[in-house]
């Protein structure tokens, strides 16, 4: 080794040096940023005013849709997370949902689901309109990363489990139920509540499916502001309201692995 | 949940002993692990099956209730072949009790739960009468102040006891153990032996994989040496334990009965006092 330096004081070197070039970065951005423009654009308070209470209802919308779709989600995931952990065509056509909905990108099935479904079955008619077909998607496209997620929550449990409850005389669905799946559960809160927000961010992507002005979403919400205002400000608002629900739940789902591994 | 038909070949025959193995095989791929074991255990018989690491004393056992299945032979519960599809086995299950090295209660639950949910859903008892089965259960293994805790707030002699009590309130005609006091402490092994004691001088019908050499002396009718898929010897315990004939048992017993493993036939005394303590309330 070149430098004969202790672990510590080289780490507090490293340590100077990368905030040193971050400063230099940010001051320096600063500098050539075009603040009276950005400040009109994104930050007017007038224009920020304008858009209280609606976005309230807007952020309750976003809660709404991804509480709704997550629900129906982990359902429909525990349904095809126990086809395909069977064998035959069962869980041949669990693969290919769960690979076919995880390979595609969520816009793609949103778009399908709101306007190319109505157009090729016009007799199934979804209350709400293109945005139920969007939600339908949604409801798809989580279940198929759910699915995963508690498929290996259910290979967590150790089998031992499983032997003592058929042992005991319970059936493979009653063992199922009563035995595992609540084990399973509770080992996958952390990755569920990572696709909780993923969900969550993904409501984003109804835009694309169009809706009424009482069904809209932050991101509908945000981009009509926009558009009404010649502004961007919207955008802003409507970040800062992403951040005050999903930050809380990240910074959750930290300290449960923390407090999970901790258990071991 | 599933509810067969009931089937004439699923009524125990009169008179048939609880456990009867006719020459049963069991293959993991290419390795033989079973190599043609005829086993009857009688009522009120205590079995226990000796032998090195490996011999397929965990997969005889596990055999009885199915948890294996066999390549080979028959496995008669009362006289009922278990592998006939048209039977039930949920239901003869839920009268072979298993105990396992490892306890696996579930953890999720609390003691009493633990020991009424398959009594509520497999037997079909009402709470109340699970509850009361629960606890007379828990009050035989001596752990009725423990049902509001967590498997995971007990020691390893008491989950192990209350797994004990968990297939008792099946009612069993049957119990399996499969090293119960392998992964207890030292000072924790005499608990769970007392409770088993007085389970085979209540005459319960038991088929016992252990190591405890002092327990198999004391407590078995039978010894089962088995070595390499086979049983090589048994008998009483007088004979297999005190005096084999076969060299391959003679070879085992020394190595398990060497002074280090002085603490497998100490236990003895300390026991019958706490057993009387036990049965004394
Ligand atoms: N599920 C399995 N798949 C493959 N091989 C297995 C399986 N279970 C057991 N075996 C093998 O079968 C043989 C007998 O195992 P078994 O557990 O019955 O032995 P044992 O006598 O109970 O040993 P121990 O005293 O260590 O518990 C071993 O060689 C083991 O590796
Ligand atoms: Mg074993």
């Amino acid at each position: 080794m070149a430098f004969d330096l202790r672990p510590t004081v080289r780490q507090r070197i490293t340590r100077l040096t990368s905030y040193v070039v971050f400063v230099a970065i940010v001051v320096v951005l600063a500098l050539i940023a075009n603040w009276p423009s950005l400040a009109t654009n994104f930050a007017d308070l007038k224009v920020a005013k304008t858009l209280w209470p609606d976005i309230l209802l807007t952020a309750g919308n976003t809660i709404w849709y991804t509480v709704i779709c997550f629900v129906l989600g982990l359902v429909l995931a525990v349904l095809f997370a126990l086809m395909k952990m069977s064998k035959g065509p069962f869980g041949w056509f669990a693969t290919a949902y769960i690979e076919l909905f995880r390979g595609l990108p969520a816009l793609l099935t949103i778009i399908f689901m709101a306007f190319a479904f109505p157009i090729a079955f016009p007799g199934l008619k979804l209350p709400g309109g293109a945005l139920s077909g969007g939600l339908v998607a949604l409801v798809i496209v989580t279940s198929a990363y759910t699915a995963e997620i508690i498929r290996a929550g259910v290979e967590a449990v150790p089998k031992g489990q499983t032997e003592a409850a058929r042992s005991l005389g319970m059936g493979n669905l009653r063992t199922t139920f009563t035995v595992i799946l609540p084990q399973a559960f509770r080992i996958v809160i952390p990755p569920l509540t990572n696709e909780f927000v993923t969900l969550l961010k993904d409501t984003s992507l109804l835009y694309m499916a169009g809706m009424t002005i009482m069904q809209r979403e932050l991101t509908t919400f945000a981009k009509a502001k926009m558009s009404e205002n010649f502004n961007s400000t919207p955008l802003i608002a409507v970040a800062l309201m992403y951040l005050i629900i999903t930050i809380p739940l990240t910074y959750l789902v930290g300290r449960l692995e923390k407090s999970m591994a901790a258990k071991k | 949940m599933s509810e067969k038909t009931l089937h004439p070949r699923d009524t125990p025959v009169p008179g048939a002993p609880p456990v009867q193995l006719i020459d049963l095989h069991k293959h993991f791929g290419q390795l033989h692990v079973l190599k043609g074991i005829n086993l009857t255990v009688e009522k009120g018989e205590v079995v226990c099956v000796i032998g090195p690491s490996g011999s397929g004393k965990s997969t005889l056992l596990r055999s009885v209730n199915l948890l294996e299945h066999p390549t080979g032979g028959q496995v008669l519960i009362e006289g009922i072949d278990i592998q006939d599809p048209d039977i039930n086995l949920d239901r003869i299950r839920a009268r072979i009790g298993m105990v396992f090295q490892s306890f696996n209660l579930f953890p999720h639950m609390n003691v009493l739960r633990n020991v009424t949910v398959a009594q509520q859903t497999v037997l079909k008892r009402s709470p109340q009468e699970a509850h009361d089965v629960a606890m007379a259960m828990l009050d035989r293994v001596g752990l009725t102040d423990k049902i509001t805790a967590h498997p995971s707030q007990l020691s390893g002699g008491q989950q192990q006891r209350v797994a004990i009590a968990r297939s008792l309130s099946m009612n069993p005609d049957i119990m399996l153990f499969d090293e119960p006091t392998s992964a207890l402490d030292p000072e924790l092994v005499g608990d769970v032996l007392t409770v088993m004691r007085q389970l085979a001088a209540d005459g319960m019908t038991m088929l016992v994989v252990t190591h405890e050499m002092a327990f198999a002396r004391d407590v078995a009718d039978r010894v089962i040496f088995m070595d390499d898929g086979q049983i090589v010897e048994e008998g009483p315990p007088s004979q297999v334990i005190a005096a084999p004939k076969e060299e391959r048992t003679q070879v085992f017993l020394q190595r398990v009965l060497d002074p280090t493993h002085v603490r497998e036939l100490g236990e003895t005394e300390p026991d019958d006092d706490a057993l009387a303590r036990k049965s004394s309330h």
